[in-house]
């Protein structure tokens, strides 16, 4: 029998069940105001550059007495960890106890276009990790690192292990080959040299671009219709349009960071071969010997799982954990199921470690 | 002033009623030519873009790109249910029922590959338009990403079209090319000339990278009509279009997924990425040799003064630590001699108040003695005297005025 089944009237009122929805979703999207970012009350306790250095406002009575420094990518910006009151790992973190610091790296503009790995890895993390080590009185603190941030938090615990006490990694990249990496498979062919001495800094557009292409016709056109359908609840849309500003809030990426990254990196592979350079410092993850937990997520299309994974067999650690999170990149911080699950994991992870 | 009201949107339906009896009525008479006339094309699509040009000026203005980005599904949602009704619709009724429908779905499917397979670029970028709207996602996204980024004053790549330049255009620039530089102007004639052969190869990769995406275009054909198939066989249906769209769209990302990972794409993926940027270095070196040739700053010049100022910044950073450190070595090293030379005071003050305890004592002892016994006093005088002229030695040295002044 013939599987395909429209009526012609059942085809019309689909239609303009659509052309309804649509025409109501301008209401809600004209009274929906302004979209708000970041739920946690936080302070800037060191600033340089254009990066700033964040405390979150404590919310437990008793604290854990190592704080928590947070390190993010480059790739667009932190307040996806503290998205909204329902949806923050910051929040969850802070009423476990913790002691949560954050590093914002800002918008980067054309006189940043030199800062090399070497400058912030030994230059604004470890000033950053000075600083917190200063206000708490202490030699060494916690590190959770997020995507790239992670792998920036792997190179700098084995330049200076003696500060860092206990190891985070969340969707980490660390096998930067593995078959099922595109991002990884896409780079490989291009002149990152002449892409960055002819672009400068990378535009943050072209950043979105790429990462759209990895699923074009879900994330440019299936995504929409979808919002479509729930655009006659104010909550949902206004969820939506806060996810929407993240995706496309990019900074741009410093051209000599980008151009280091993508060839030490995705292209060379260096991580797991120790073969990554940063300043006069070669990058063995041997050294890093402290209790690592590693978060990866099951369903992530940017850093699959297995990338992340790798870095159990090149730690010199006894002490490491892995835990996968049913969902993908961004649900790991955003989901709800997100919200039971890694806050919680972190702090208990981290308690019996302190 | 539209109103955006539940009234603007009866409106709308009444405005897409009108388009759908019009459009079926149309539809009906050009079934059997097999060729719906272009005015009519995608008449959905066409409603919503009048409906969004009454209304788009009643909506404030931070909106307006999330209903652009959410329109332009919708019309791919309109025109893939268009495209799907017509070629179902090329299926006669009687066909659906007979056993045989699967034999004419399969032909009408082999009909699209055909044309999207056929050697001629130009005409399988137009089937594909036509049919398959969606597959100019990636391209539509590439060119407006780069177009911001030419350094030429408008964005002079609009005019390359996937489908690549006539071919009279190409012998014109091949003369062009094979006439070599000579006089004054001689190395200007060669960079122009170096230009125009990376804008050909630029072309050559939007051609590579479009005929991959043509590719995908024909697998997902493919993949859709074994999935309707499928269907069939387990006797599921398909009730509604946008059941339609999402297999559509499951359809498509199969077909792409299968078609980026490959070592074919990385090239031309890699080939595109590089031959546009040296296309726009390319121009940038020319557009520096004209604002050089103004006394104006050039690119290249600010890219020298950025990497310098890091360079200073970095050294002087480097500087101050290192001055940091010295002069707090220094100081503690300073600190510490004079901590040392006052414990020793310390120690010697205190030795000396021990002392000076003991000679008190001592002299109490004299005194006791005196006031008891005076004509011992008199038989103890030399014996005093001795321990008198050295007491006085001592006490000068202390001098306990300096404990006090210390």
């Amino acid at each position: 029998m013939f599987p395909i089944n429209i009526r012609p009237d059942q085809a019309f009122d689909e239609i303009r069940a659509f052309g309804t929805k649509l025409s109501h979703g301008l209401k809600t999207l004209s009274e929906i105001g302004d979209i708000d970012v970041g739920a946690t009350e936080k302070d800037a306790v060191y600033t340089e550059d254009k990066m700033v250095l964040y405390r979150f406002k404590p919310m437990a009575d008793k604290l854990n007495p190592v704080p928590l420094l947070i390190i993010y990518a480059l790739v667009n910006r932190p307040y996806m960890a503290d998205l909204q009151k329902d949806r923050s790992l910051v929040r969850g973190l802070l009423s476990g106890g913790l002691d949560v610091y954050l590093i914002d790296w800002g918008y980067p503009d054309s006189a940043d276009r030199f800062l090399t790995l070497n400058d912030y890895i030994n230059g604004y993390i470890d000033r950053c990790v000075d600083v917190v080590c200063a206000r708490h009185k202490l030699q060494q603190i916690n590190i959770l690192g997020i995507c790239q941030g992670g792998t920036f938090s792997l190179c700098y615990s084995v330049i200076h292990p003696d500060k860092v006490k206990n190891l985070i990694t969340t969707v980490t990249p660390v096998d930067f080959h593995t078959p099922d990496n595109l991002l990884s498979h896409w780079m490989r062919k291009i002149n990152v040299d002449l892409l960055v001495d002819t672009m400068g800094n990378i535009p943050g557009e072209m950043m979105n671009w790429i990462f759209l292409s990895l699923k074009p016709f879900r994330l440019l056109g299936q995504k929409y219709l979808d919002m479509v359908d729930t655009l006659d609840d104010p909550v949902q849309a206004k969820n939506f349009m806060r996810m929407e500003k993240w995706i496309f809030d990019s900074p741009d990426q410093v051209g000599e960071t980008f151009r280091q990254f993508t060839k030490q990196f995705y292209q060379n592979n260096g991580l797991i071969k120790g073969e990554i350079t940063i300043g006069e410092h070669r990058i063995d993850l041997k050294n890093i010997t402290m209790p690592v937990l590693n978060i990866y997520a099951a369903e992530d299309h940017l850093v699959p799982p297995d990338a992340s994974k790798a870095l159990k067999h090149c730690v010199g650690t006894k002490d490491y954990t892995e835990l996968e999170f049913p969902g993908g990149h961004v649900g790991i911080y955003v989901s709800s199921k997100a919200q039971k699950l890694i806050p919680s994991s972190v702090v208990d992870w981290l308690a019996s470690r302190t | 002033m539209t109103e955006i009201t539940p009234s603007g949107s009866n409106e709308w339906i009444d405005l897409q009623r009108k388009y759908w009896d019009a459009w079926s009525q149309l539809y009906q008479q050009t079934l059997n030519s097999n060729l719906m006339p272009a005015k009519l094309s995608n008449p959905w699509a066409q409603a919503l873009d009048h409906w969004w040009k009454a209304v788009a000026p009643g909506v404030p203005q931070e909106n307006q790109d999330l209903i652009q980005k959410m329109m332009e599904p919708g019309k791919s949602f309109f025109g893939i249910s268009e495209e799907f009704t017509r070629f179902l619709g090329n299926l006669s009724e009687p066909a659906k029922s007979w056993g045989n429908w699967q034999d004419l779905f399969l032909s009408r499917i082999g009909e699209l590959k055909t044309t999207l397979s056929q050697a001629s670029t130009e005409g399988a970028i137009k089937a594909m338009r036509g049919l398959f709207p969606f597959f100019e996602m990636p391209m539509d996204t590439w060119t407006r990403t780069f177009s911001s980024a030419s350094p030429l004053p408008g964005d002079f790549l609009q005019v390359l079209k996937p489908e690549g330049l006539a071919d009279d255009l190409h012998d014109r620039i091949g003369r062009f090319l094979s006439v070599p530089g000579v006089g004054y102007t001689r190395e200007w004639q060669e960079q122009a000339q170096r230009g125009v052969r990376l804008l050909l190869d630029y072309e050559r990769a939007l051609q590579e990278y479009t005929q991959l995406l043509s590719k995908a275009g024909i697998d997902t054909l493919e993949r859709l009509s074994k999935k309707v198939i499928d269907r069939a066989k387990k006797g599921g249906e398909i009730k509604s279009l946008r059941e339609i769209y999402d297999l559509w769209v499951d359809c498509c990302e199969e077909a792409y997924n299968d078609i980026v990972f490959t070592e074919e794409y990385q090239d031309a993926y890699g080939h595109l990425i590089n031959a546009l940027m040296a296309l726009k270095h390319h121009g940038q070196s020319m557009m520096d040799e004209l604002m050089g040739a103004f006394n104006m700053p050039t690119h290249k010049g600010v890219t020298t003064l950025q990497c310098r100022q890091q360079e200073l910044r970095r050294e002087l950073r480097d500087i101050r630590s290192r001055l940091g450190d010295h002069v707090s070595k220094a100081d503690l090293k300073g600190m510490q001699a004079e901590l040392d030379a006052l414990r020793t005071d310390l120690d010697k003050l205190l030795a000396m108040q021990q002392e000076l305890k003991t000679l008190h004592a001592e002299l109490g002892a004299v005194k006791t003695s005196l006031d008891t016994s005076p004509v011992k006093v008199k038989g103890l005088a030399e014996p005093v005297s001795t321990t008198r002229r050295k007491a006085p030695a001592k006490t000068k040295a202390t001098k306990p005025a300096n404990i006090t002044g210390e």
